[in-house]
Parts: structure tokens; C-alpha cells; sequence
């Protein structure tokens, strides 16, 4: 066994590396940005979006992408280390994560020629930004119950219903949907998936206010909104099966992107230990709190290793083994677990939030947005659900 | 990217569980509470033997098999998860240390020896106290002629009465001053005048422990491993012992895992299987869970120790601790879900626990490898995204 890269690996860092340091915005680097991704400040917009145009061009949009479709075809230890050095250089999220890494495959898989001509180039060069309208308000964990309706009317779905949670719906261009064509059809059954331009007549976002009082996700509405049928994605009424394919890669363990970013933070909880015994505050001294920080050090390494025995595997041709499934799930709770720790080495500073707090706020707002870890993406009790289920095949319980 | 075991190191595996799936781990009946050893059937052994197990980690030219700390980790993994009994991993780690120590007398004496099957060793490096460090040895070595003269309580040694010899951590004094400060490491034949070996009742039937005592034992000079301050080689020794443990409890884990997750699949109530109640369910994915990170610790702190990593000291520490504190819960869910049955004697699932509670504190309780853990990342200027 070997950790250290391989020289196509290590040549494949340094090259990144060398264009990281070329390219991360300067304005970015200095400020210390909300942690754990999926939130866009008023002003980050336009910073974002050239951020994501420079990747695409550097060649390290999509690189996981066949190369045929503008891709690098980068194998999986390739992946580990693009979000290692996107981690360690602290650099900008990509806006268009969802179009990325669950639509862009999908439609590789399922799309027409002409689909992916038209939205594969813009997808990766920012162009065209993305949001996912799957969940409803009664139809979450249980998202196959979803209602929103696409009625024919010749050539064209009429659509009607409302979806929720679509993060960035506010700023996005398109929408890849999950809606109901067969309206005699329940559960899986007759359902397409459906790309919606949101200039589309009949389209309604409005924000939620989430508990860090960010607005990072919507609901978006849709009342009798006109969709060429050419803009169904795959087969007729097979939408579940087709989504699927994307939601895998959703629920799947690449905890890829946030092994490395979690480090990051940890970098960042402990220099912020550090400052805080410095004023004063006695936590890091404690062995109670130095235990907490060596179990939170010890389950990021974990997931870290994890991550490489998912790589190996895969580089290897062979299936992915137990340690696939538990990623999302461990790192949702590390990330809880590590947060909550922040809280703890503050002392009574933690009750500081804004601009008067600690770091401006930076962990008051980390420590809300964790909870959000076990929910989105497939709540933790469903990821124990498909563990207990699909991994250790214990039978099904409903 | 290479993390994972290679077609040699899986085919031993495979065929080490396959072999060792012969034997079926339970404890005698107790008279009072506390279980009967059981002892590894003389058959085994003999297989054992004839695969080249005894010599897997000793050098070709001294009758072994020639591989590596890897190769060891695979074979005690599979023995832990049998919960096979026997001084295989004492002898294994003390072999490790011999090797390391250099003293080529001691080394053409033993590895033959252990290689063929005819030998076992052990470790005896804690003296009161729950603190395994170099900096923690009181048992004492006065230099007596052209030997030493040692003295003192070794506590918690593995395997003591199988051990044809053993190996004994000692502060070095001068004889009318006081401690020069190192701390030596001394090979001890059985009958050695004044070693009295005394194996003690534990909670754990598959393990071995008990008291070495040493009134006056006299060892020539050549029974020293290594010249100098030994406390670096302890180090590495008790980190190598911390590395290869947890692997042996990952193999626990895995059975103990496998066991419950059999029952809950058999076991009905309410008209179906009590595996398909969600309560059930969460807890053996929250099993899993932990069994895939220890897996991951356990592999990369036996490759960090045998790469010689800067971190190999922490990594083993960390796997050691988190390994220790997942297989105790662990077990403790796989009675849970076992219900009535988990908590009968004739169930084998309770050896796995009681393995659990006694392998923690051995080579280095987990408050104390945390602790190491956090000195690592505290202390240090910079632990983002190390490369390995």
C-alpha cells in the first residue's frame, strides 16, 4: 500500500497547483468566506460566475467529464486531488455544482445529440447556471410521491406545481425537474425528468430564509408553464430511473468534496483555538476539548482514507466496497461534530454572533449550517435506511 | 493511489479466513464467573506452521517467509476476527523488535526458532501504572559483572507462560548513582533465576495476561538488544504493537458485525424479521460506519509505521484509540440487537465484547493515545491537508 502520487499524479497536482495560485482572486483569498459551500452573497455573483468561466477555460471545469464533452476524463485519485488543491487554496465554490455533477452526467447518459450540444459547452463554461426541482413540500425523503404535473398540449407539456429547496433557483438559468407526465401514474411511475428554461412564462421563485438567515435556496412555482417536449431528458414517463442515475452520484459516498474542504476548516478551528486561549479562554488547554479535537482530526483522516480505498478500487476496475456508502453519511456527522466544537473552544464568545462575534460570525453561521448536513441530499436516516438495506442487506422495512 | 490490499496480501485473506473459520471461539464454563482459557488446538498450530505463519514478518536467511508488517496485519486481523488464542501476535511483535534491535546473537538464536514453530516471545514493557511511554519504566537494570542485574514488576504482558523469553523494559542505573536515564531492553529466557511469571484471571478468555516478576535476575550483556538509550526503539516497538492491534480489532469488529446482522435477519417478531425495524436498521449502518473508519485506520497506521511516516507515531495512536472505542460500542450494539441471546454464556457474541473492554488498554489506553493524537495537531504549526 501507498499514499504518495503517482508522477502523472503528482505532475497533474503541481499543474493545478501552479494555476490556483495563478488565478484564485485576490480579493477572495484575503476575505474568509461562509464554509460548507452552497451559499452566494449579493455581491459574490458576478465574482462567481467569472470564476467559473476562468476554470472552464484553464481546463479544469468538469474535469471528471469525458473529454469529448469538454471534460478531462480525470480518474478518480485525479478527483481527490483536484479538491484537495481547490481546498487547500482556498479557492471559490463552483456555481453551477448541480449542473456539474448531477444534471451534466445525467444528460451525457440520457440526452439527445442535440441536448447535449446545446447545454453541455454552457454548463461548464458558466453560461448557463443550473437548479434542481425535485423536492416538494410533501414529497422530500419521500420524493417519488412528487405531484408536480406536465400535461400534453401538442408539442408541448403544460406544467403546474411547485418545487422547494432549489438552491440558487433565484440566479439560475435553467432547471432540471422531476415531474409527473402520467397523470393516472403514482409513486416512480410516470415520470420525467424535464429541463424548464426559468425565463419561462408562468415561473414564480420565491427565497427561503434559511436558519443562518442566508438565502441560499427557493421555492419556485409554476403555473401553467409551457415546455417544448423536445426538452424531456431520456425516455417518456421513465424519469425515475433516469434521475436515478443522478441522485446515486448525489447520495453516493464521494465525499470527495468535502473530505478535503473539511481539513481546511480544521486548519482553521484549530488556529482559531489557538487565538482563543490566547485571550483567555481556557478550552484547548482542557484535556475534555483536546480529546474532542483528536477524535474530529481522527474521523476527517478516516474519511480521507476512506476516499483513498474508494479510489484504489475504482482505479482498480473492481466495485466499490462498503466504505462507497458511508461517506455522506460520515461526513455530515463529522462536520456536525466539528462545529459543535467550535462552539465549545469560544466559551461564552460563542454567544457572539455577526460581526461582534469571533471571526465575524464565521463559526455561529458554520454551526447553523451543519445541521443542514444530515438533512439535505438524503437525511441521515435514509442514508442508514440504504446501508442497512442495500449494504448489509438487511430486509426491507416498511 | 494505492489503499488497499494487493492480490497476494488478499489471496492470504482469503485463505486465512477460510482456514481459520475452523475454529469456533467459546469460552469453558466458568466456575465462578470469570471464563476458562481456551487453548489453540495442537492441529492448528501445525497448519499454522507449515503456511509459514510464525515466520511471516522474519527475514528469508533466518528461515522466514520474508514479508512484512502488511502481511502480519492481514494474518492477525483474521485471528482477531476468530478470536484465535495463542502467543502468535506477542511473538510476531517481539520479533519486529528484535529485528530493529540489531543484536545479531539474540537474532540467530530466536527468529529460526520462531520461524519454525518452536519458539514464542512476548513483550513485558509496563510497570505500574497505566502509562506504556519509554518515560514511564521503573522496573531497573544494574549492571552485575558482565551482565545486568534487573529488577522489578512487569504488569499486563501478554502470553507470559507460553513465552519461551521475553523481552523486558528497564531504566538503566549505575550501580552507585542513580538512573543514567536511558532505558534498556533485555531478552529473559524462561527459567531465568528469580523471574517469577504469574497469569491472571481476565475478562478476555482469548488472551493471555499476567505478572512478570524479577528478583535479582541476572542477564548476560548479550542479552540486550540494543546498545544505548532503547527508548527510541520502544517507541517504535509500542507503536507497531498499537498498529497491528488494531487491525486484530477490526477483524473483531467484522464478525461481531456480521453476527448481528445474521440475527437480525433470522430473528422474527411481530410477524417479520426484527432486521426490517428501522431502530435495528440504524444501529448495524452506525456499526458499519465505524467498522469502515477503523478499517482505514488500522491500514494506514500499519503503512505509516512500516513506511516510517513523520506521522506514524500519531497515526498509530489514532488508530488505536478510535479502533479501541468503536469495537467496545460496537459490540456493546451487537449484544443489543442479539437481545435475550446476546446475553447468555453459550452465545459467542459476549467474547467479542469482553475482547473489546481488555484490548483498549493494552500498549496504550485510548485518554492517553488521544491525548498523543492531539499533541499532534495542537502542537505542530500546520495539519491542513498534509501529504501523506
Amino acid at each position: 500500500m501507498d499514499l504518495r502520487d503517482s508522477p502523472t499524479d503528482a505532475a497533474f497536482r503541481q499543474e493545478l497547483r501552479n494555476w490556483l495560485q495563478a488565478h484564485v482572486p485576490d480579493d477572495w483569498k484575503r476575505q474568509r468566506r461562509h464554509p460548507f459551500g452552497g451559499h452566494v452573497e449579493p455581491g459574490e455573483e458576478p465574482i462567481l460566475r467569472q470564476w467559473q468561466s476562468e476554470l472552464q477555460q484553464g481546463g479544469w471545469a468538469g474535469i471528471s467529464w469525458p473529454q469529448e464533452y469538454g471534460g478531462r476524463g480525470a480518474t478518480v485519485t485525479q478527483r481527490l486531488i483536484f479538491d484537495e488543491e481547490m481546498a487547500r487554496a482556498a479557492a471559490p465554490p463552483l456555481l453551477n455544482f448541480a449542473a456539474i455533477e448531477i444534471f451534466g452526467p445525467t444528460l451525457m447518459m440520457w440526452g439527445t445529440p442535440e441536448q447535449k450540444q446545446a447545454h453541455l459547452p454552457r454548463i461548464l463554461s458558466g453560461e448557463e447556471i443550473w437548479c434542481q426541482g425535485y423536492s416538494e413540500p410533501d414529497a422530500g425523503s419521500d420524493l417519488a410521491s412528487l405531484r408536480t404535473r406536465a400535461a400534453e398540449d401538442g408539442d408541448a407539456f403544460v406544467v403546474d406545481g411547485q418545487k422547494i429547496w432549489s438552491s440558487f433557483a433565484h440566479l439560475s438559468d435553467w432547471c432540471f425537474a422531476l415531474v409527473r407526465t402520467d397523470p393516472a401514474s403514482v409513486k416512480h411511475a410516470g415520470l420525467t425528468l424535464l429541463i424548464i428554461d426559468m425565463r419561462s412564462p408562468g415561473i414564480t421563485v420565491r427565497p427561503i430564509v434559511n436558519i443562518c438567515g442566508a438565502h441560499d435556496f427557493n421555492e419556485v412555482f409554476f403555473e401553467a408553464v409551457r415546455v417544448p417536449k423536445a426538452n424531456a431528458i431520456g425516455p417518456l414517463n421513465d424519469g425515475w430511473r433516469v434521475a436515478n442515475s443522478s441522485l446515486g452520484f448525489e447520495r453516493s459516498g464521494l465525499g470527495f468534496f468535502f473530505a478535503a474542504a473539511y481539513h481546511r476548516y480544521f486548519q482553521e478551528l484549530v488556529d482559531m483555538g489557538r487565538r482563543m486561549a490566547e485571550q483567555g479562554v481556557p478550552s484547548l488547554g482542557r484535556g475534555t476539548v483536546r480529546q474532542k479535537l483528536a477524535r474530529v482530526y481522527a474521523q476527517l483522516t478516516m474519511l480521507r482514507l476512506n476516499n483513498a480505498r474508494l479510489a484504489t478500487r475504482i482505479g482498480r476496475g473492481e466495485t466499490p466496497g462498503a466504505e462507497a456508502s458511508t461517506g455522506r453519511l460520515f461526513s455530515s456527522l463529522i462536520s456536525q461534530e466539528m462545529m459543535d466544537l467550535a462552539m465549545e473552544l469560544q466559551g461564552p464568545h460563542s454567544m457572539l454572533a455577526g460581526e461582534g462575534g469571533i471571526d465575524d460570525g464565521y463559526w455561529q453561521y458554520a454551526f447553523l449550517r451543519t445541521r443542514a448536513n444530515t438533512i439535505a441530499g438524503g437525511t441521515a436516516e435514509i442514508q442508514r435506511n440504504i446501508i442497512a438495506e442495500r449494504i448489509l442487506g438487511l430486509p426491507r422495512g416498511r | 493511489m494505492n489503499f488497499e490490499l494487493d492480490e497476494a496480501q488478499r489471496m492470504l485473506q482469503e485463505s486465512a479466513r477460510e482456514f481459520l473459520a475452523g475454529y469456533k471461539a467459546k469460552a469453558a464454563e466458568p466456575e465462578h464467573g470469570a471464563p476458562v482459557p481456551t487453548a489453540l488446538p495442537a492441529d492448528m498450530w501445525r497448519t499454522m506452521v507449515e503456511a509459514g505463519w510464525p515466520g511471516i514478518n522474519i527475514p528469508e536467511q533466518w528461515g522466514g517467509a520474508g514479508y512484512g508488517l502488511t502481511e502480519l496485519m492481514v494474518i492477525v486481523q483474521e485471528m482477531g476476527r476468530a478470536l484465535v488464542p495463542g502467543p502468535f501476535l506477542s511473538t510476531a511483535l517481539s520479533v519486529e523488535c528484535l529485528k530493529a534491535g540489531g543484536n545479531t546473537g539474540l537474532q540467530e538464536r530466536w527468529l529460526p526458532a520462531v520461524a519454525a514453530g518452536h519458539a514464542a516471545l512476548t513483550l513485558a514493557l509496563l510497570d505500574a501504572g497505566g502509562d506504556w511511554s519509554p518515560g514511564a519504566v521503573r522496573c531497573q537494570a544494574f549492571p552485575a559483572g558482565d551482565g545486568y542485574r534487573l529488577q522489578g514488576v512487569k504488569r499486563f504482558v501478554t502470553d507470559p507462560a507460553a513465552a519461551d523469553a521475553i523481552i523486558v523494559a528497564a531504566r538503566l542505573y549505575e550501580e552507585s548513582a542513580g538512573p543514567s536515564g536511558g532505558v534498556g531492553l533485555f531478552l529473559v529466557e524462561r527459567g531465568a533465576g528469580g523471574m517469577l511469571v504469574d497469569v491472571q484471571a481476565a475478562l478476555d478468555p482469548a488472551r493471555s495476561i499476567g505478572t512478570v516478576s524479577l528478583h535479582n535476575v541476572r542477564v548476560p550483556a548479550a542479552a540486550r538488544l540494543q546498545a544505548g538509550d532503547a527508548a527510541p526503539l520502544l517507541e517504535q516497538t509500542l507503536s507497531q504493537a498499537r498498529a497491528v492491534l488494531a487491525a486484530e480489532m477490526v477483524g473483531g469488529m467484522e464478525r461481531a458485525l456480521e453476527l448481528t446482522v445474521a440475527y437480525a435477519k433470522e430473528r422474527q417478531q411481530f410477524g417479520r424479521p426484527i432486521g426490517s425495524f428501522q431502530a435495528i436498521q440504524h444501529r448495524c449502518a452506525d456499526m458499519l460506519v465505524q467498522l469502515e473508519g477503523a478499517r482505514s485506520a488500522a491500514y494506514y497506521a500499519v503503512l505509516a509505521v512500516d513506511q516510517g511516516l513523520a506521522s506514524a507515531h500519531a497515526a498509530a495512536a489514532m488508530a488505536k484509540a478510535y479502533c479501541s472505542t468503536a469495537f467496545r460500542q460496537l459490540t456493546a450494539s451487537a449484544i443489543q440487537v442479539h437481545g435475550g441471546i446476546g446475553f447468555t454464556w453459550e452465545h459467542p457474541i459476549h467474547l467479542y465484547y469482553r475482547r473489546a473492554q481488555t484490548v483498549e488498554p493494552l500498549f496504550g489506553g485510548a485518554d492517553d493515545m488521544w491525548e498523543t493524537v492531539a499533541g499532534w495537531v495542537i502542537d505542530r504549526g500546520d495539519v491542513a491537508l498534509e501529504a501523506w
